[in-house]
C-alpha cells in the first residue's frame, strides 16, 4: 500500500560544500540517499514529494562536517498481509514464480497456484500453464500477499493466486 | 509372645538394616541369633514351669503372687534385654544379663539355702527390684513406643484375617525366606530357572525334596538367577548338579529392601504395535529405521521390516561358501554396505543363484527373508530402540517408496510418523504457542497456549463462540498451528535454524520457503516456531561460511553452497558436488583480490555481475575466481546447488560496462575538490589498485608467545585471515597458528606484536645506501621509460605500507608519494639515483665520479628525475662523511634515532593524509630537521611549468603531489617574501583561474588537515591583492639571475637553512655561486635548493 509519509534523514556535509550552492547540493544528496531505499518500518521509499525542512546545519566539532536533519515528505510503499497487488512475473521455476511488484519481490509457491495450472518444464521460457492461461516471464499477474518478511533493508513477500479474481491479468 | 514382637522385630530389622552388605557368615549368626531367641523363649517358658513346679513343691503354693511376680520379672528381664540390645551397647547388655543371672542365682541360692532368711531377703530384693523395674518399665514403655513409631512398618504383621491387605504389609521381612543371588552362565538364566523348576518337581516327593521356595531371573540382569530359600545351604543343594550354575562364585543374600525392587516390573508403556517405527540398536543395521510387522505372543520377539544392507562387493573367500561367513562378517564390520533394496538380479549376480531361493513372493538369502526389497527379520525387543525413534521424512519416504523406486500415489503415509512424533510434540509446546486441537471433543478449536501442566494444556481459545475462554485439552491432541505467510524457524532436525515463510500447511506438515536458499522445505509443525529473525545460524559452520571458497585438497577448491548441521555441500571447480565436513577443508581461500579476464579481455573482479557468452548464457554474480580461470558464480534464480555454479572466466562477459563507472550515490569524499586532487590522481588510482600487496607479515621472523609451541621461532609462510602458517626453525615443521600468538622478532632480539607496524629499514637506512647504486644505475633510463624513479620508489619501499600492510595506507602512499612518505623511506634507490649525477661530488672530492660520464648531466634533462634524486642526496653524503657540512646537517648517527622516534606516529597519520591533502602534514615533518628540507628540491626540479607539460603525464602526476612545499610552514621561512607560483589548480582549485599566478608569501596558516598560504600577487593587474592558496598548489620560484636574492632551502656549509643569499655567478646550468649578502665568501649551490626572494 502506498502512503505519503513524513520522514527525516540526516545528512553529513563536508565543509567544502559550505557555500552558495549548499542547499542545492543538500537536496540532490537527499534524493540520492533516500529514494529507492527500503526500511523495514516504512517500506520502500519510492519518491520524495517535497522537502519540508532542510534543517539547520550543525557543525560537528572535530570533523568540521555539518549535520543536517532534513524533514521531507515521501511516497512509501509498504506491503501488507492480505493486500492484493499487481505484479510482473520475473522468474518461473518448478517451485513457483517470483513476481516483481514495483520494488518488492513476491514469491508465489506452486502450492498457492491453482492446481489447474501445472508447471511445464519443457516450455521455454518455463511456465505455469492451464487450459487457457499461461504464466511465464513478463506475464502480469494479480496476487494477494499472504506473508511478508521484513528485514532492516529488504522486504520479501509470498503471495497467492489461488483465490477468486487473482491470477493472470489480461 | 505376641507382645514381645514389637520389640524383637525392630531389633532384627535394624540389624538387617545396619548391614545390608553383610556377608553370609554374619547373616548366619544373625539368623541363628534369631533362632536362639526363639529357643530362649521356649526355655524360659519351660523354666518358668519348672520353677513353678519347684515352688509348688517346696513352698506349697505359698505365693501365687510370687509366681505372678516371677513371670512379671521374667517379662521385665526380656524387655530389659531387648531394649539394651536396641541401644546397641553390648557391654551393658552383658552386664544386664549378668545381673539377671545374678538375680536368679540369688533366688536359687535362696531356695537352696536358709529358706526363711533367703525368702525374706528375696522378698526384700524382689520388692526393691520391682520398684526399680516399675520405674524402668515406664522408661521402657516409652522407648518401646518410640521404637514402635520408628519401625512401625514391620511391626504390624499380616495375620491373614484382613479383608484387604495393604501392599506395604506384603513386603518381605526377616521372617520370610531370603532371596539368594546365584551366578549362572549369561544367556542361560531362563533355562536354568526352568531346570530348577523341573528338579524341584522331580524331587518333590522324594526323601530329600528341594527346600527352595521359588526361583526367577530378570532379563535386565544377565548372568544371575534368584532363588528364594531359607538358607544358602538349601540354595547350594538345589543348584548342585545343574550345568551353567556357578555356586562357587558365591551365593549372595539379597538385602530385604532390595528384594521387592527385584520383583518389581518396571512399567513400560512402550507398546509395540505393528506399524510402529523402531530403530535397531546393534549389529550391521545399527541405527536403521525399521517398521514393526508383527509381535510374538510373549512380546519378546518382534518381526521387523527394513531396508537391507547387502554387501554387493563381498570378499571372494567370504561370499559363496557359508562356512567362512563368520570370519567375513568380522572383517566387514569396518565398512558396512549401504542401505539398498533387495534386488534379486543383483544378488544373484554376486552370490550366485544357489544362494538365493524363492518361495512364493519371498526370497530367502543367507537365512534372511526378503520381500518387496525389504528384509524381514525377527529381533528381540531388547535389541530395539523404541523411544526417541524420530524417523525423518527422508527415511520414511525412502521406506514407502519401495523397491522399484517409483513413488506410490499415497506414498508418504505420515500418520504413523506423526503419531510417533506426537509424544515429542508435547515437550516442545510452550506458553504463547499458537495451537489447534485436532482430535477429541474440542477438535477444531484453536488458541494460544496458556499453561502446560504435564499432559494437559490450557489454551485460551480464539474463535467465534468460545473466544477468550480457557480450555483444557490433552497435550497430545493439540498441534502447533501455522498458516501461510507466517515466518517460521526450524528448531530441531536437519533443517535446524532454517527460517522461512510458510507457503502451505497440510495437517502437521508445514512447507515453507527458506529465506536463504529460496527452496521449499517441509517439516513437521512440532519442529517449527514462529520467529521474527532471519536465519543466519546455518550459514556458518565452524570457520566457514556459505559461499566461501575452500581448498579441499591440493588440486581441488570449491565453493560452499549449502551448509547443513555440521557438513557442507561444496561445488568444486569441476562442477562436482561434494559433501564435506569442516575438518576436511584444509583452508579458506581469499579471492577478494583475484582478477580474471573475461571473454573480451576485460578485467573481472569478484562481485561483478556477469553472464556467460556461450553455453547456457547464465547470469550471475561472481563469488570467487580460482587461478584466474575458474569463476564461481551465484544466481538465486538457479535452483540447483543453491544457485552456485562454476564456469570458465574466459566465457564470461561483464553485464555492466566497467572502467570509469562512477558508483551511484553521492560520495562526499569523491566529490570534494580538495580530496579529489584533480585528474592525475584518478589516473593513478586505477594503476595503483592493480595489485594489492600480499600480506606484509609473510616472511616475517616471529616468535610464538602462547600455546604449546610457545618460545619457538619461525617464519611466516602464509596467512589466511587471522591464521598464519609458520615454518618453525626447529623440527622443520609448518604449523598453522593464530596471529595473536605471534610476535615479530626484531633483529635486536626484542619482540613486538605482529599487529604493530614495523619497518625493517628503519635504523638501517644510513648504512644501506652505499650499496644501492646497483638498484638504479641510470636514472635516465627510467626517465626515458616515461616513469620517474620517484614513482616506483614511491611504491615499493614505503615504510608505511610495510608498516600495517593494509591497503589504505598502501594505496595512499603510492598514490601520493608526498615528501613525507618519501622522506620516511630514505631508500637506497633514491640515494642511488641522486648520487650518480650529483654535481657536488663532481665538483670536488670524488674525481671518480667525474669519470662516471655514463651519467650525463641530469640538469639538462629537464631535471625531472635527477632532481628528485638530488633531494635525497644528503643521506649519501652522510655516508661519505668527508663532507663535513652535509654530514653535520644530517647528524650522522642521530639520524637513526630521529626516525625511530617519530616512527610510531607515522602510520597512524598516513590515513589522515590520504583523506586530505598531503600538505596537511602535522608538525614532526616541518620541524627544522634536514629531512624536511630534503624533500623540497624535488619540487624545484619540477618547478618549471614547461617541464611538467612534458609528454609524460605520469611523471607530472607524480610530481604534482610531491611538490608541496611544506617547508613554507617552517618558522624559519616565516616572514620571508618567498616567491611562489600557483600551479596545478587546473580543473580543481578555483577552476584553475589563478593557475600560473605569481606572488610572495605573506603568511602561512596551518589548519588541522590543510595549510593555507597567503600570497600577495606580484603579477601586473593583481598587484596589491592577496589570495589564500592551499599549500599543495604552490611551487617555489628559483632564482635565475645574477643578483637575485634567494633563500637556501637546505643548510650548506657555513650557511644554515633559510639563509638569505645573493646569486653571484652561474657555474653551470642551474648551479650558482652564491654568497651571503654580508659575506663575500662564495659557495656553490643548486638553483633548485633556493627560493627566490621578492625584492620590492
Amino acid at each position: 500500500m502506498f502512503f505519503i509519509k513524513e520522514l527525516t534523514h540526516t545528512i553529513l556535509l563536508h565543509p567544502s560544500y559550505f557555500g552558495p550552492r549548499m542547499l542545492q547540493f543538500l537536496e540532490s544528496k537527499l534524493y540520492a540517499d533516500v529514494e529507492g531505499t527500503c526500511s523495514g518500518a516504512f517500506g520502500y521509499i519510492i519518491a520524495v514529494v517535497s522537502i519540508l525542512d532542510i534543517g539547520k546545519g550543525m557543525v560537528i566539532s572535530g570533523s568540521g562536517q555539518a549535520e543536517f536533519v532534513t524533514r521531507y515528505r515521501a511516497i512509501v510503499f509498504k506491503p501488507f498481509k492480505g493486500e492484493v497487488v499487481d505484479g510482473v512475473v520475473n522468474n518461473v521455476n518448478k517451485m513457483g514464480f517470483f513476481a516483481d511488484v514495483g520494488p518488492l519481490q513476491v514469491f508465489v509457491s506452486h502450492q498457492l497456484i491453482h492446481p489447474d495450472m501445472k508447471f511445464d518444464p519443457n516450455s521455454n521460457p518455463p511456465s505455469f500453464a492451464s487450459e487457457d492461461q499461461i504464466i511465464e516471464k513478463n506475464t502480469r499477474v494479480r496476487l494477494k500477499i499472504v506473508g511478508t518478511r521484513v528485514d532492516a533493508t529488504e522486504i520479501f513477500a509470498i503471495g497467492t493466486i489461488k483465490e477468486d479474481h487473482l491470477g493472470v491479468i489480461d | 509372645m505376641d507382645e514381645e514382637y514389637p520389640m524383637s522385630d525392630p531389633i532384627q530389622a535394624e540389624n538387617e538394616e545396619e548391614g545390608p552388605e553383610e556377608t553370609q557368615p554374619e547373616r548366619k549368626t544373625g539368623k541363628s541369633r534369631g533362632s536362639i531367641y526363639d529357643a530362649l523363649d521356649d526355655e524360659e517358658d519351660d523354666e518358668g514351669e519348672d520353677d513353678d513346679d519347684d515352688e509348688e513343691d517346696e513352698e506349697d503354693g505359698r505365693h501365687g503372687r510370687k509366681r505372678a511376680k516371677h513371670r512379671h520379672k521374667r517379662a521385665a528381664v526380656n524387655r530389659f534385654l531387648d531394649v539394651e540390645a536396641e541401644v546397641d551397647t553390648e557391654e551393658e547388655e552383658e552386664e544386664e544379663e549378668e545381673e539377671v543371672g545374678g538375680d536368679e542365682f540369688i533366688a536359687d541360692a535362696g531356695i537352696e539355702g536358709d529358706e526363711d532368711d533367703a525368702n525374706r531377703r528375696a522378698a526384700v530384693n524382689a520388692r526393691l527390684d520391682r520398684r526399680e523395674r516399675e520405674l524402668n518399665d515406664q522408661d521402657l514403655a516409652k522407648i518401646a513406643q518410640n521404637l514402635h513409631e520408628r519401625y512401625g512398618r514391620a511391626a504390624v504383621r499380616y495375620t491373614g484375617d484382613m479383608n484387604e491387605v495393604p501392599q506395604r504389609l506384603l513386603m518381605p521381612s526377616v521372617h520370610d525366606a531370603s532371596l539368594w543371588q546365584v551366578r549362572v552362565k549369561p544367556g542361560r538364566e531362563r533355562d536354568i530357572v526352568f531346570s530348577l523348576m523341573r528338579k524341584a518337581i522331580d524331587l518333590e516327593y522324594t526323601a530329600q525334596p528341594l527346600s527352595v521356595l521359588s526361583a526367577f531371573q530378570r532379563d535386565s540382569l544377565a548372568g544371575m538367577i534368584y532363588v528364594e530359600a531359607r538358607s544358602a545351604q538349601q540354595v547350594n543343594q538345589a543348584c548342585k548338579g545343574l550345568v551353567g550354575v556357578y555356586p562357587s562364585r558365591g551365593i549372595t543374600l539379597v538385602p530385604i529392601e532390595e528384594m521387592a525392587s527385584l520383583l518389581q516390573i518396571k512399567k513400560q508403556d512402550l507398546t509395540v504395535t505393528p506399524g510402529t517405527w523402531v530403530r535397531i540398536k546393534r549389529g550391521k543395521y545399527q541405527g536403521d529405521l525399521s517398521q514393526v510387522m508383527d509381535i510374538t505372543e510373549n512380546g519378546e520377539d518382534v518381526g521387523l521390516k527394513f531396508i537391507p544392507r547387502i554387501d554387493l562387493n563381498p570378499r571372494d573367500d567370504a561370499s559363496v561358501d557359508g562356512r567362512k561367513r563368520k570370519k567375513a562378517t568380522s572383517g566387514v564390520s569396518t565398512m558396512r554396505p549401504p542401505q539398498r533394496f533387495f534386488n534379486y538380479e543383483e544378488v544373484v549376480k554376486v552370490y550366485g543363484r544357489k544362494q538365493v531361493s524363492k518361495r512364493n513372493q519371498v526370497y530367502v538369502f543367507q537365512n534372511d527373508t526378503y520381500k518387496d526389497g525389504f528384509i524381514e527379520k525377527d529381533f528381540k525387543l531388547s535389541a530395539l530402540q523404541l523411544d526417541d525413534v524420530n524417523p525423518t521424512l527422508d527415511e520414511i519416504t525412502r521406506f514407502t517408496r519401495g523397491q522399484d523406486g517409483a513413488e506410490h500415489e499415497n506414498a508418504v503415509d505420515l500418520s504413523i510418523i506423526a503419531e510417533a512424533s506426537r509424544k515429542a510434540a508435547i515437550t516442545v509446546l510452550q506458553p504463547g504457542d499458537h495451537v489447534e486441537v485436532f482430535e477429541g471433543e474440542q477438535a477444531g478449536v484453536h488458541g494460544v497456549v496458556d499453561s502446560i501442566n504435564q499432559d494437559v494444556v490450557t489454551i485460551t481459545a480464539v474463535g467465534v463462540d468460545i473466544d477468550g475462554q480457557k480450555v483444557d485439552v490433552p497435550a497430545r491432541s493439540v498441534r502447533k498451528r501455522f498458516k501461510a505467510g507466517d515466518h517460521v524457524k526450524v528448531m530441531t532436525g536437519q533443517n535446524a535454524d532454517e527460517t522461512g515463510l510458510v507457503v502451505c500447511v497440510s495437517d502437521n506438515v508445514v512447507t515453507f520457503l527458506s529465506d536463504m536458499s529460496m527452496q521449499e522445505v517441509s517439516v513437521f509443525s512440532k519442529d517449527l516456531r514462529e520467529a521474527a529473525e532471519v536465519g543466519s545460524g546455518t550459514n556458518i559452520v565452524g570457520n566457514y561460511e556459505l559461499h566461501d571458497l575452500v581448498q579441499l585438497d591440493l588440486q581441488t577448491v570449491g565453493v560452499i553452497f549449502k551448509t547443513e548441521r555440521d557438513t557442507f555441500r561444496v561445488l568444486d571447480q569441476n562442477g562436482q558436488v561434494r559433501h564435506v565436513q569442516p575438518h576436511q577443508i584444509s583452508m579458506r581461500r581469499d579471492s577478494n583480490r583475484a582478477i580474471a579476464t573475461d571473454s573480451e579481455g576485460h578485467e573481472l573482479r569478484v562481485n561483478d555481475n556477469v553472464r556467460e557468452v556461450d553455453g547456457e548464457c547464465r547470469k550471475g554474480r561472481v563469488l570467487h575466481y580460482y587461478q584466474s580461470f575458474f569463476a564461481f558464480l551465484h544466481n538465486r534464480d538457479i535452483s540447483e546447488h543453491g544457485g552456485v555454479f562454476v564456469t570458465r572466466a574466459r566465457s564470461l562477459a561483464s553485464l555492466a560496462p566497467k572502467g570509469n563507472l562512477i558508483k551511484p550515490g553521492t560520495d562526499l569524499g569523491k566529490m570534494n575538490p580538495h580530496a579529489a586532487g584533480g585528474a592525475p590522481m584518478g589516473g593513478m588510482v586505477g594503476s595503483a589498485m592493480g595489485r594489492g600487496p600480499r600480506d606484509r607479515d609473510i616472511g616475517a621472523l616471529v616468535a610464538i608467545v602462547k600455546g604449546p609451541q610457545k618460545g619457538y621461532l619461525g617464519v611466516i609462510k602464509d596467512t589466511n585471515g587471522n591464521l598464519a602458517r609458520v615454518e618453525l626453525h626447529t623440527g622443520n615443521k609448518v604449523i598453522t597458528i593464530d596471529k595473536e600468538k605471534l610476535y615479530r622478532k626484531l633483529p635486536d632480539g626484542s619482540l613486538i606484536p605482529l599487529s604493530q607496524p614495523y619497518n625493517p629499514k628503519w635504523g638501517q637506512g644510513g648504512f644501506r645506501t652505499p650499496g644501492a647504486p646497483a638498484r638504479t644505475p641510470n636514472p635516465f633510463a627510467q626517465a626515458n621509460g616515461g616513469r620517474t624513479p620517484g614513482w616506483t620508489s614511491g611504491r615499493t619501499p614505503n615504510p608505511y605500507a610495510s608498516g600495517d600492510g593494509k591497503t589504505p595506507a598502501w594505496n595512499a602512499s603510492s598514490r601520493t608519494p608526498n615528501p613525507f612518505a618519501a622522506e620516511g623511506t630514505k631508500t637506497p634507490a633514491w640515494n642511488a639515483a641522486s648520487r650518480t649525477p650529483n654535481p657536488y661530488q663532481e665538483s670536488g672530492k670524488t674525481p671518480a665520479w667525474n669519470a662516471s660520464s655514463r651519467t650525463p648531466n641530469p640538469y639538462q634533462d629537464g631535471g625531472k628525475t635527477p632532481a628528485w634524486g638530488a633531494s635525497r642526496t644528503p643521506n649519501s653524503y652522510a655516508s661519505d662523511n668527508d663532507r663535513s657540512g652535509w654530514g653535520g646537517g644530517w647528524g650522522g648517527g642521530p639520524s637513526e634515532t630521529t626516525w625511530g622516534n617519530s616512527s610510531p606516529e607515522r602510520p597512524a597519520e598516513t590515513s589522515d593524509w590520504t583523506a586530505q591533502t598531503p600538505a596537511a602534514i602535522p608538525t614532526p615533518y616541518s620541524a627544522p630537521t634536514p629531512y624536511t628540507s630534503a624533500a623540497t628540491p624535488r619540487t624545484m626540479g619540477s618547478g618549471g611549468a614547461g617541464e611538467r607539460s612534458a609528454p609524460t603525464p605520469g611523471v607530472s602526476a607524480g610530481d604534482e603531489d610531491d611538490s608541496t612545499p611544506a617547508w613554507l610552514l617552517d618558522p624559519l621561512f616565516q616572514g620571508k617574501k618567498l616567491l611562489m607560483e600557483i600551479t596545478g589548480t587546473l580543473g580543481s582549485w578555483h577552476g584553475g583561474e589563478l593557475d600560473g599566478a605569481k606572488g610572495f608569501v605573506s603568511n602561512a596558516f596551518r589548519t588541522l588537515s590543510d595549510a593555507l598560504i597567503t600570497i600577495e600577487h606580484i603579477d601586473p593587474g593583481r598587484v596589491g591583492t592577496s589570495v589564500e592558496v592551499p599549500i599543495m598548489y604552490l611551487t617555489p620560484i628559483p632564482p635565475d639571475q645574477v643578483g637575485d636574492h634567494a633563500v637556501l632551502l637546505e643548510g650548506l656549509g657555513s650557511a644554515s637553512r633559510a639563509t638569505e643569499v645573493i646569486l653571484r655567478q652561474l657555474v653551470t646550468s642551474r648551479v650558482w655561486e652564491v654568497s651571503k649578502p654580508s659575506d663575500p665568501k662564495t659557495f656553490t649551490c643548486l638553483e633548485d635548493k633556493m627560493v627566490k626572494l621578492y625584492i620590492s
